[in-house]
């Protein structure tokens, strides 16, 4: 009976550890496969990411989330103040994803001139800003930066990383569309920008009382490091509240941005309520996006408070 | 330490590791450890409580054995409020006294205090409380005699695969369990992991991948069109079964590791032809519960108290049907969570299960006027859809976050279409593959031969590539950064 158990135990450990074996062998291989075509994407948002981080060498860079992407239109931005620009906000990716591309960025050049579209509930602690930087699980490997940034999302992310195709985790149909899809304009004309078309209907403006708020203390370090980083690499550095339909009333989050740009001699130009948006609800998409109409009308606003900004 | 997180399964290897190098007569001690270390994981101040509720019951269980007929009554009603007062507190206390804060707790876990310390339910606490007042009604019947040794009494209610979410084990199928010789059983393991990883697929792939879209559309409900809210909801009805299913497996095949065998608690529901077919096959052992334990008694005492003649040309047992089904399904919503969308989701399905049973009759002599084969296969179909939407209808009540959202997204889902909302196509394609998949292995199982499919297959090798198949499918498509299980909350 022993010896029958014995044997039992032995050929589970044989079967469990070649099992192991064939996992690894296969996630590997799919790993390779899926890394080589995952760089090779020509459409998306991936490409515009992987360009943002490898190639782009414009003067004027923005970092935000949607609001960022959808709001700052780099053409009028860059004929404006005379600079090449790009545009690297990404939809539901806010302040920790914009520092792990804003510490890649800063270490292959020096732009001239960084814009970053903030939230007046930026610090704030939200636990899914973590599980959204796996927008970034594919550059793990590859730069340090942004493994950084990937670890604050939990103890474990070394061990998932053993793991080749957990860096293309549900990015599957992405690959195959940004390899094969044609029919979709290019990014790169765009130069990161995203426009919304449609029309939000008239309503009543909303009010956000966002106090007591938990601040997150990894986001107030990563706000205070870019604003030293750009000292010390001479970058100027301004952060802006882009429009929003809602009326905000002042936050304990918004009172620390302010207090650190104040502190740290950093330009902070709040557009939040300006009353040419506020008027016209033709301006968004929905109560929290400009649509293409309004983002023509703000990043020509943007250009004048950064030209003149008394 | 929820079962879908990597520390779980260190846990668990350890766990089972250590159980099989033990000699046997410490096992069950080693598995104690464990199930209140896994207990600890949690909030660790309410283990106090569960071992207090443990001693009572062990304590009164044993009274009750040894009292006379009369003095059983007494101690059977004892022992029934204590363990429902209990779980009345913990689960009904912030809703009936909403002012009343107990800073008792510094600690939120899973999302189930708020942020200003309200009372929070112990983990698990539910069931526990379900399985010790099945352990006291079983011994009031006189079908078991009382557990004489503490230690075995305890690992049944504190069994780790078990303690959060179930299943209700009944006392009859554990306690030999416990004292049977666990040696290491090749196939039972084998049978445990990949159920295990059947159950990862559920939850990662399936519940977990759902939720986005569902929590995006049902939280901002007033956004969206009745086109959305109907897609979210038809997802919400696969992500609870795949959740809850999933946990299940997860639990099952835990427990499997270490030679236990737990009752199971899904059997296919969405396949069922009639509701009550859905609850013989949804959350089982909570349903037997409610059946054996309220349904029944309640049935039959009313049975013996009311004269057989029709009251509005309608007859006795089905009023009583009525009766009994209302309240059964009233306990079953209330026992989800205090609200009237619990409330009128358990209604809900008393009403269709009545309306089924008033109905018995005519539905034959309509199958009979139109020679409709029982077991044709358009007419089970036809049933099974029925059913499917039936709960799904249900399921609004469940998941809607208040009485009028839940109004006001039937009222959109009637009369305001338009196209279905989604932020990435991608979204839709995931959630699709992981509902199919689950449809085409449900449907296999239900009317083709088990063995047939590839981690029940004869060929070494088809196993093998099944488990790669889907261990790839959890890394490819799973959700890594989900949450807890649905009926933690529970």
């Amino acid at each position: 009976m022993e010896k029958l158990c014995s044997n039992h135990i032995a050929r589970f450990f044989i079967k469990v550890i070649l099992i192991i074996i064939i996992i690894l062998v296969i996630d590997q291989g799919i790993g390779t496969i899926l890394k080589h075509f995952y760089f090779r994407q020509k459409h998306g948002e991936a490409s515009n990411i992987t360009y943002a981080i490898d190639s782009t060498v414009a003067d004027i860079l923005i970092f935000g989330s949607s609001r960022a992407k959808h709001h700052y239109i780099p053409q009028i931005l860059g004929d404006g103040l005379h600079y090449s620009c790009f545009n690297v906000g990404a939809d539901g990716n806010y302040l920790l994803y914009s520092y792990a591309i804003f510490k890649t960025i800063i270490n292959r050049y020096n732009p001239k001139l960084i814009i970053f579209d903030i939230r007046p509930y930026e610090l704030g602690y939200i636990a899914s800003e973590y599980d959204r930087l796996s927008l970034l699980l594919p550059y793990y490997q590859k730069y340090p930066e942004i493994r950084q940034a990937i670890e604050l999302r939990g103890p474990f992310e070394k061990i998932k990383h053993i793991s080749a195709i957990y860096s293309f985790n549900s990015l599957i149909f992405q690959i195959v569309n940004g390899n094969l899809g044609v029919s979709k304009p290019k990014e790169s004309d765009l130069q990161g920008y995203t426009p919304l078309f449609k029309k939000m209907q008239p309503q009543k403006i909303g009010t956000w009382d966002i106090c007591g708020i938990t601040l997150d203390e990894d986001k107030i370090n990563v706000l205070k490091d870019i604003i030293l980083t750009c000292k010390q690499k001479n970058i100027e550095l301004i952060f802006v509240h882009s429009p929003i339909w809602i009326n905000m009333k002042q936050s304990n989050c918004q009172n620390i941005i302010h207090d650190v740009c104040f502190e740290n001699n950093v330009r902070y130009i709040d557009l939040a309520n300006d009353s040419t948006f506020m008027k016209r609800p033709d301006y968004f998409e929905d109560f929290s996006h400009l649509n293409n109409e309004g983002a023509k009308v703000f990043s020509n606003m943007l250009i004048d408070k950064i030209m003149y900004p008394n | 330490m929820i079962f879908n997180s990597i520390i779980y399964l260190v846990f668990l290897s350890v766990a089972v590791f250590a159980y099989y190098i033990f000699p046997s007569r410490i096992k069950w001690i080693w598995l104690l450890v464990a199930s209140i270390g896994y207990y600890l994981s949690f909030v660790p101040i309410f283990i106090f409580l569960l071992i207090a509720l443990a001693f009572l019951n062990f304590i009164l269980a044993k009274s009750l054995a040894r009292s006379s007929e009369e003095g059983s009554k007494s101690y059977f009603i004892l022992i029934l409020i204590l363990n429902i007062l209990v779980l009345a507190f913990f689960k009904y206390f912030n809703i009936l006294f909403p002012s009343n804060h107990f800073h008792l707790y510094n600690v939120d876990f899973f999302f189930r205090s708020d942020p200003i310390n309200r009372m929070i339910l112990p983990l698990g606490l539910s069931y526990f409380v379900f399985t010790l007042l099945s352990y006291q009604i079983e011994i009031k019947r006189k079908n078991i005699q009382p557990e004489k040794h503490f230690g075995y009494f305890s690992l049944y209610l504190f069994f780790f695969p078990k303690i959060s979410q179930g299943p209700i084990e009944r006392p009859q199928h554990f306690f030999p369990q416990l004292r049977q010789n666990h040696v290491f059983n090749y196939s039972m393991i084998v049978d445990g992991m990949k159920l295990m990883l059947w159950g990862y697929f559920k939850k990662l792939v399936v519940a977990d991948r759902l939720s986005i879209y569902i929590n995006a559309i049902y939280d901002n409900n007033a956004q969206h069109n009745g086109s959305s809210l109907l897609l979210a909801t038809f997802f919400f009805a696969f992500q609870i079964y795949a959740d809850f299913s999933g946990y299940t497996d997860i639990a099952l095949g835990s427990a499997k590791l270490f030679g236990f065998s737990l009752n199971n608690n899904f059997n296919r529901p969405y396949l069922a032809t009639s509701v009550k077919e859905f609850w013989n096959r949804w959350h089982i052992t909570f349903s037997t519960w409610l059946r054996d334990y309220i349904f029944l008694p309640l049935a039959y005492s009313l049975s013996n108290r009311m004269k057989k003649q029709k009251y509005f040309f309608i007859s006795t047992d089905k009023w009583i049907y009525l009766i009994v089904s209302t309240i059964t399904f009233s306990i079953c919503g209330i026992w989800h969570g205090v609200g009237w969308t619990y409330l009128i989701w358990g209604v809900l399905f008393g009403i269709y299960l009545t309306y089924s049973n008033w109905t018995k009759n005519f539905n034959k002599k309509i199958r009979k006027r139109f020679q409709i084969r029982k077991a044709s296969p358009f007419y089970l179909f036809y049933k099974i859809i029925i059913t499917f939407i039936l709960v799904l209808f249900a399921w609004i009540f469940f998941r809607a976050n208040s009485l009028s959202e839940a109004i006001s997204i039937i009222r959109k889902i009637f009369t305001s279409t338009g196209a279905v909302f989604y932020q990435s196509p991608y979204d839709l394609i995931y959630a699709m593959i992981g509902i199919i998949s689950l449809i085409i292995i449900d449907i296999k199982r239900e009317y083709f031969n088990e063995r047939g499919s590839i981690l029940c297959n004869r060929h070494s090798i088809v196993r093998i590539a099944g488990i790669i198949i889907i261990i790839v499918a959890i890394l490819l498509l799973g959700v890594f950064d989900g949450g807890q299980f649905i009926y933690f909350q529970f």
